[in-house]
């Protein structure tokens, strides 16, 4: 069964640039363009992993993580930022992995796929 | 005739002159002015506690360059805060009332002067003549008010020096203000530009890699495609400097060899090298140099030092990159033969707010020279204009009890 990826972030450009790059790894990807909205997919649908961007308005990625966590423990979630290394520490216990945002989406695949694999 | 030689004085200590070349204007005219053979000023400095001579006119036998605080006649008149008229039974005599001077020698008389404004002594005013001599009671007054005088234009020009020097304190503390606020400001601009200059770049760049995708691998549009890519990575790296120094990231420390690391930032640039003609000479010490030091930190500063020795050897030519141990410190060598700077510009080579490259952030340097000083090291510069640079970064070996500099 395919997995499905979560993609949280409020810029539509990397919404859909995440959206084809993970389908072409095999992924079924849903998109949320905000912490609202992505709590309300997690309800509903079942995603297998969460890609979460820090700075958002409204509900900011760091209290969407903390609720991801306090809801569903198990379920991997990974930040994206365009930080580097900013709030490293913080991102790494709290999260699954920490991936700063670059055009070079290697690292961000190698992540994802990663953790796929380890879930099931 | 002694309001003439008061104002004259007068004159000559309020010019613009320097202080020493006033006095020595004034212990000329007083020579010329009095019965005496000699005339000489003592300027007292306090931190040595000496009466030192800086003019002095007439007959130069017998003069004494300095007098301690409490010696000879300088130092009598000092403590009593009076002046003193001395007169001796011969020439060959060098003391009086018990008091020893050996510039009484050769002189019968001598009158000596405190410069005083009441308060603190800033030297004295020595006269001296080789007959047996007494001043008349006008002319002791007179040079009772001429030594007040002489002592207010030493108070004056010491409080002009003081001033000065606290001014260019405030000066430089003003400048260090400016550019710490400058990076602060930098700071908090570097955390949004962060978000909003990121965020497309990573949307041009990764839609540019997927279009690169989608053409034929002999289209002639690949060219383009490349071209925005690496455009796009190039901004990345310029933000990443700027984010790099801006943020105060806390290190983490652990035990490390210094070698592994210089080798592995050397194996990044191993291409680069290749490409533009230059040839690598490694000489890395064979014992290991361990340093408490974050890697990948280290890593980075090495790096920018690298690049930055390739950089300025835009036609070819040699790095050459050295590790030793000296005492307690572990040295990293980096030497190109790229030209070197303009000597009045080393100084400000680890500036961020300066640079002379034609291209990217210029921040490479201090960038560097931030993380060594949080390793508690420094770095040396070695500029040879027209040939090229070294920099040695020296770091304090791991178990190194004292940071004292050897």
């Amino acid at each position: 069964m395919k997995k499905r990826v979560l993609i949280v972030d409020d810029e539509e450009g990397i919404r859909l640039l995440y959206k084809e790059e993970l389908e072409e790894e095999g992924c079924e990807v849903e998109l949320a363009s905000s912490g609202e909205e992505a709590l309300e997919k997690l309800e509903s649908d079942n995603i297998d992993l969460v890609l979460l961007d820090i700075k958002m308005p409204g509900m900011d990625g760091v209290e969407v993580l903390r609720k991801v966590k306090e809801r569903w423990k198990e379920l991997p979630v990974i930040l994206c930022t365009a930080y580097p290394h900013y709030k490293q520490e913080f991102g790494t216990w709290a999260s699954d992995a920490y991936v700063v945002k670059s055009s070079d989406l290697r690292e961000l695949k190698e992540k994802v796929k990663d953790i796929l694999k380890m879930s099931s | 005739m002694g309001y003439e030689i008061l104002s004259k004085v007068i004159e000559l200590t309020d010019s613009n002159l320097g202080l020493d070349q006033r006095l020595k204007k004034v212990a000329g005219l007083l020579y010329r002015s009095f019965p005496v053979d000699h005339c000489s000023i003592y300027r007292r400095d306090k931190g040595e506690k000496l009466f030192k001579i800086v003019a002095a006119g007439g007959r130069r036998k017998g003069s004494v360059n300095a007098y301690r605080e409490d010696e000879g006649l300088a130092g009598l008149a000092r403590r009593s805060k009076k002046a003193l008229e001395v007169s001796t039974p011969s020439e060959e005599s060098t003391s009086w009332r018990g008091v020893k001077d050996r510039g009484l020698s050769g002189y019968r008389s001598a009158f000596v002067y405190p410069l005083t404004d009441g308060k603190s002594c800033y030297g004295v005013l020595y006269l001296k003549s080789t007959n047996k001599r007494t001043l008349s009671t006008t002319n002791r007054k007179l040079l009772g008010v001429i030594a007040k005088q002489i002592a207010a234009s030493i108070k004056y020009d010491e409080n002009i020096v003081r001033l000065k020097r606290t001014y260019n304190e405030l000066k430089n503390l003003q400048t260090r203000l400016a550019n710490a606020e400058k990076l602060m400001a930098l700071g908090e601009l570097s955390a949004t530009l962060a978000h909003e200059i990121k965020n497309p770049l990573v949307s041009i760049g990764g839609f540019a890699a997927r279009l690169k995708k989608k053409l034929d691998p002999g289209s002639p549009h690949l060219v383009y495609v490349d071209h925005i890519f690496n455009q796009v990575t190039r901004l990345e790296e310029i933000m990443d400097d700027i984010l790099n120094f801006t943020e105060d990231k806390s290190l983490k420390f652990s035990l490390q060899n210094i070698n592994p690391i210089v080798d592995e930032a050397l194996g990044l640039f191993e291409e680069a090298c290749r490409n533009q003609n230059i040839e690598v000479i490694k000489d890395l010490s064979k014992d290991s140099i361990q340093v408490m030091a974050d890697p990948h930190q280290l890593k980075i500063a090495f790096d920018n030092l690298i690049a930055n020795a390739i950089q300025s050897m835009e036609h070819g030519g040699t790095l050459t990159v050295k590790t030793r141990k000296e005492n307690d410190w572990g040295i990293v060598e980096v030497s190109d033969v790229g030209g070197g700077i303009a000597p009045g510009l080393v100084g400000d080579i680890f500036n961020p707010f300066f640079t002379t490259k034609k291209s990217g952030t210029g921040l490479g340097l201090p960038i560097t020279h931030k993380i060594i000083t949080k390793h508690d090291g420094h770095i040396e510069v070695f500029n040879e204009y027209g040939k090229g640079m070294t920099f040695a970064v020296k770091l304090p070996c791991a178990g190194k009890r004292s940071r004292r500099k050897r």
